[in-house]
C-alpha cells in the first residue's frame, strides 16, 4: 500500500472494527486511538477522512451496507476491510521498522494491533530494537568531531538511542506482565 | 568467515533465577561486540561462561574450535578483563601487574619490555613505577586492559568497563579499544550498564534481558475477526 502512517493506521482501524463503520466513525476513532494534542501522530480527523477513498480505491475496504442518516438524506455508506486490507495490515505490523521516526511507526503499531495479541506486541518490539542497535552501529562518532557542538549533540544522539532501548526494554516487562496475568492459573 | 568464539545454546539457572536461557553468540576476528543490559540481565554470567570460568547447565562455548579454558589467558588466546579479579597484592607496582601474565611464558626482562609496551599502548607508560593502590578507577581500567595485551590475545571480553568512569574518560578509553580492533585486528566484547556509554559507533550491539540475548525476530500477528464472522449491522465506532 501506498501513503503514510496514517493511512497505515485508518485501515488499521476498519481492520479492528467489529463491525462496519462509517467514513466520518472511520476518521473519528483515527483522531481518538492515534491523533488529539497528545497522541502518536497529532493527525486530525479530516486527515484520515482523506484516506479513506484511497484505500477503497486500492482494494483495502469495501462498502458493505448503508445506514440512514438523521437529515433523511442519502444513507451513508458502511465499510469494512477486504481479505487484501486485512492482508497488508498483517504485512504492516509484521513488517521492519525503519528509520527515521521508528519509535512513532513502533507506537502506531502497537496502538493497531488487535486488543490482547500479545506476541505481535512482542514482535514490534523486538523489530524497534533490531533497527535501534543498527542506527547504534551507524551512528557518528562524538569523539570524531573537532567541534563542539558537534560533539554535544553527537552525545545527545546516543542518549536518545540509549533511552529508546531502555524503553524497549520496559516494554517487553510490561507486555510480558500483562501475558502472565491473563494465563490461567 | 568462521567464529573465533562461538557460544552455543548455553544455558545457566540458578536457584531463584535463570541467569541466561539458551543464548548463543558468534564473535568474528576484529569485531567489537556490545552487550547491553541492566543489572542482573545475565551480562557477567554470558562473559564468564564464554571465558570457560564458569560451565554451563547446557550448551557449549569455543574459542577456535577448542574448550575456551584452554585459551584463557594464552598467548594467542583470549582474555577476561574484570575490574578486581586475578590481581596481584595492592602493593605491586603497575608494571609488575601488567607484566604478571607473562612471567611464566619468557624471562623477566622480556616480560617487563612486554609490559612496557603494553602500557604505552594504552597510554599508561607513566604509570609503570607506581603502585597499584595509587591509581584512580580511569588509571586502573587502563592498566587492566594494558595487563590483558601481553599474551596479545586475539580475543578481549571485558565486564563493564565503562562503569564508574565520567564522560570524557570513557570516551577516550573507548577511542583506545577501537583503536586495538581496528588496527590490531583483535575482536572485544564488553559488556555494558543501563547508561550505555559503551554503545559506540561501529560496534555490534547486543541486549540482553533477563538472559535473553536479543536481536530482532519476525512474528506474524494473529489472526484477526473473520470478515463473514462480523455483524452486519451499522456501527458508529464507538
Amino acid at each position: 500500500m501506498r501513503g503514510g502512517v496514517v493511512a497505515r493506521v485508518t485501515l488499521a482501524t476498519v481492520v479492528l472494527s467489529p463491525e462496519p463503520l462509517t467514513r466520518y466513525a472511520v476518521a473519528r476513532e483515527v483522531e481518538r486511538r492515534f491523533g488529539g494534542d497528545d497522541g502518536i501522530l497529532r493527525t486530525k480527523r479530516q486527515h484520515a477522512y482523506d484516506q479513506v477513498p484511497a484505500l477503497e480505491a486500492a482494494g483495502l475496504i469495501r462498502v458493505v451496507g448503508t445506514t440512514p442518516t438523521r437529515s433523511g438524506g442519502e444513507p451513508t455508506r458502511l465499510l469494512a476491510a477486504t481479505q487484501a486490507g486485512v492482508h497488508d495490515w498483517r504485512s504492516w505490523l509484521s513488517s521492519p521498522v525503519s528509520m527515521p521516526d521508528a519509535m512513532t511507526s513502533t507506537l502506531a503499531r502497537l496502538h493497531a494491533v488487535r486488543p490482547g495479541d500479545f506476541m505481535t506486541m512482542l514482535g514490534i518490539v523486538d523489530r524497534c530494537e533490531a533497527v535501534l542497535q543498527t542506527m547504534v552501529q551507524r551512528a557518528d562518532d562524538p569523539i570524531a568531531s573537532e567541534d563542539v557542538l558537534d560533539r554535544i549533540r553527537l552525545v545527545w544522539n546516543r542518549r536518545e538511542l540509549v533511552a529508546q532501548l531502555q524503553w524497549c526494554q520496559h516494554s517487553r516487562e510490561i507486555i510480558g506482565e500483562a501475558m502472565g496475568a491473563r494465563r490461567p492459573r | 568467515m568462521s567464529a573465533l568464539l562461538s557460544v552455543s545454546g548455553v544455558s545457566v539457572r540458578f536457584p531463584a533465577a535463570t541467569a541466561l536461557a539458551d543464548v548463543s553468540l558468534e564473535v568474528a576476528a576484529g569485531e567489537l561486540v556490545v552487550v547491553w543490559g541492566p543489572a542482573r540481565s545475565g551480562r557477567t554470567v554470558l562473559l564468564e561462561v564464554a571465558a570457560g570460568v564458569r560451565q554451563p547447565d547446557s550448551g557449549t562455548v569455543r574459542f577456535d574450535g577448542r574448550p575456551p579454558e584452554q585459551q584463557l589467558g594464552r598467548h594467542g588466546g583470549f582474555a577476561l578483563v574484570q575490574s578486581e579479579r586475578a590481581l596481584l597484592g595492592h602493593a605491586e607496582l603497575v608494571v609488575d601487574q601488567v607484566a604478571f601474565p607473562a612471567i611464566r611464558a619468557m624471562s623477566r626482562w622480556r616480560a617487563q619490555a612486554a609490559a612496557d609496551a603494553a602500557l604505552r599502548r594504552c597510554g599508561a607508560e607513566e604509570l609503570a613505577q607506581q603502585p597499584m593502590r595509587s591509581l584512580s578507577h580511569a588509571e586502573r581500567i587502563r592498566v587492566l586492559l594494558a595487563r590483558s595485551l601481553v599474551r596479545e590475545p586475539r580475543l578481549i571480553l571485558m565486564d563493564e568497563p565503562t562503569t564508574g568512569l565520567s564522560h570524557p574518560e570513557s570516551e577516550r578509553f573507548l577511542a583506545l579499544v577501537r583503536s586495538l580492533v581496528r588496527e590490531r585486528g583483535i575482536a572485544v566484547v564488553m559488556t555494558d550498564d543501563a547508561e550505555g556509554a559503551a554503545l559506540v559507533p561501529g560496534a555490534r550491539v547486543l541486549t540482553m534481558q533477563r538472559g535473553t540475548l536479543r536481536g530482532a525476530g519476525p512474528s506474524l500477528p494473529a489472526d484477526v475477526i473473520p470478515l463473514e464472522g462480523r455483524r452486519a449491522e451499522p456501527g458508529l465506532g464507538r
